[in-house]
């Protein structure tokens, strides 16, 4: 159940919804701290359900030198009145067996809150890509109908995107270099409730997927491409350094690139004694 | 995926589990709950069946709930209920709470302050129990006096903390604490840290502090040891003259031998040096 903070009542209609699904390297999830840190939302409060396995720690977003403790807890609800988004930030995996349930919920809380979109945020197995999938840009949309018809033009043309190729399924034979994409189906391994929330949002909300082709790893790269990728289509923030004012007056720039947060430190474990190597 | 040299190895995501792709399998063990008979005449004559409470201190695992038997624990206190959960048929037991392999955890109640209540948790609660067991532990008592404090403490292995000092400069055990917004107190400890983060039950219940806007602290004694030792339990000590806990303490003399006991007896689990 979603528990807002500071005892407010939170109208999200007419909201854009992102929804960073976990799905395999994070990628999502990372893309979401870059959007939050960066658009500085939010948190309108958390989502307590018994499919998420739990979660504290201070406040990731929290200044460097910050002495203070703000705890975060597994999945938060972070909005911007400015920008008219929210964002889920779900920072631990689901409860094996249990995500089915927690679909269910989160469709019924998307339905009543009228979002005007969703926006699906996730990752698939670079393994499994076709050939076709191997080199080029490792971005890819899916839109519905209502998004198809809204954006379609604008991200095939425009933008250049490339929509996900579809799968035959299992039983048929595998024509792996059909040229026929738009016949199968979906097919995102690794892709967490990404497929089936969209299939069961399909019909009702206008939703699409954004997803980047990812191994586990760092994945600090695809994050950013994705981020950004986002930022394009909806316009969240200006990446210009503009100088305002005279040349001689002290330059104010802007935002010139995405904020990292304090809870991306040591990604890769503690330090360690570095004379273990002489 | 195929490697280099062409052999298959199978790869794992820290984020999803694609086996659990459409099968749902909803088994989770649950966790039950049983109040002793008095309470439960309690309960009857209370219009919310719930038990009023204002100090509630959690300890979860033998560090803290060692602690917790040496210094808080006295004769004042009795059983009021206990939380099954995780427990196996061939787990030996004594229902006593002394034995290193007894997995239980029980809720104890003060006779001089009636709505203080400590719950010693033994029992290995697993992540995805966490959130049954919170449902069942605040099942029949209620957090929502103005007064209410919860401490919980627990702790965890120096392998899994992350700082920029190396391991072996960071002098272990050590604690650090974690608070909810209402808590306005300053712990005797360092904040626990970024990236650190805490998971499992006292996760789950600090989450659930939060959620019910009241005032929590959890504290992390980080060890470095697998086995018991009394630095670990003593590490905790500085809670003492904390709220709400120093409300509830008589001093406990003999504090450090019930410690030294603890000690002694889980060492004879402890194979390593026979």
């Amino acid at each position: 159940m979603f528990v807002p903070g500071d005892k407010k009542t939170y109208c999200f209609k007419d909201y854009i919804l992102i929804y960073p699904a976990v799905s395999v390297g994070n990628v999502a999830q990372l893309t979401a701290d870059l959007l939050i840190s960066t658009l500085t939302m939010h948190r309108a409060g958390h989502i307590q359900h018994p499919s998420i396995i739990p979660l504290v720690g201070g406040d990731p977003f929290a200044h460097p030198e910050a002495t203070g403790c703000k705890i975060v807890t597994a999945c938060e609800v972070y909005d911007s009145e400015e920008h008219k988004i929210v964002v889920i930030q779900q920072r631990s995996p689901f409860v094996k067996g249990k995500r089915g349930l927690y679909r269910q919920w989160l469709v019924n809380w998307i339905k009543e809150n009228q979002f005007k979109r969703v926006v699906i945020a996730t990752s698939s197995s670079a393994e499994e890509r076709v050939d076709r999938q191997l080199a080029g840009p490792q971005f890819r949309f899916v839109a519905s109908p209502q998004v198809e018809e809204m954006f379609g033009d604008m991200f095939r043309n425009f933008y250049e995107w490339k929509e996900l190729e579809r799968r035959p399924c299992f039983p048929a034979p595998a024509v792996v270099n059909s040229d026929d994409e738009n016949v199968g189906e979906l097919f995102i391994p690794g892709g967490g409730i990404s497929k089936s929330l969209f299939e069961d949002l399909y019909n009702e909300i206008p939703v699409a997927i954004c997803l980047m082709f990812c191994a586990e790893g760092d994945n600090v790269v695809e994050a950013v491409e994705l981020a950004n990728k986002l930022n394009k289509w909806l316009g969240l923030i200006l990446f210009h350094s503009r100088s305002i004012g005279g040349a001689d007056e002290e330059a104010i720039v802007k935002y010139t690139d995405w904020k990292i947060p304090v809870s991306w430190k040591l990604f890769f474990g503690s330090k360690f004694d570095q004379s273990l190597f002489h | 995926m195929a490697t280099f040299f062409g052999e298959i190895v199978p790869s794992f995501s820290r984020a999803v589990d694609d086996d659990d792709d459409e099968e749902e399998s909803p088994h989770v063990a649950t966790t039950n709950v049983r109040w002793s008979p008095l309470v439960r005449a309690e309960l009857l004559q209370i219009p919310d069946g719930k038990l009023p409470c204002q100090t509630l201190i959690v300890a979860v695992g033998p560090a803290a709930a060692g602690f917790a038997q040496a210094f808080i624990l006295n004769d004042d206190y009795y059983i009021v209920g206990a939380i099954f959960s995780g427990m196996e048929e061939t787990d030996v037991n004594t229902f006593d709470q002394k034995s290193p392999t007894d997995k239980t955890c029980y809720i104890y109640r003060s006779t001089q302050i009636p709505d203080a209540f400590l719950c010693l948790c033994k029992t290995d609660v697993s992540a995805e129990q966490s959130y049954s067991f919170t449902e069942q532990l605040f099942s029949c008592i209620n957090i929502e006096s103005k007064y209410f404090y919860m401490s919980i403490l627990c702790s965890c292995m120096t392998s899994e903390y992350k700082c920029d000092v190396p391991v072996s400069d960071m002098n272990p055990p050590f604690l650090r604490a974690l608070k909810t917004t209402q808590f306005v107190g300053v712990p005797p400890c360092k904040y626990l840290e970024q990236p650190n983060l805490v998971s499992g039950l006292p996760a789950q219940l600090l989450t659930y502090a939060q959620i019910k806007e009241v005032k929590a602290v959890l504290y992390i004694c980080y060890t470095e040891t697998i086995y018991l030792d009394s630095a670990s339990m003593k590490i905790f000590k500085p809670l003492l003259e904390t709220t709400p806990i120093r409300d509830l303490i008589q001093v406990n003399p003999k504090g450090d031998e019930v410690i030294n006991h603890l000690v002694d007896m889980y060492s004879l689990k402890n194979t390593m040096y026979l």
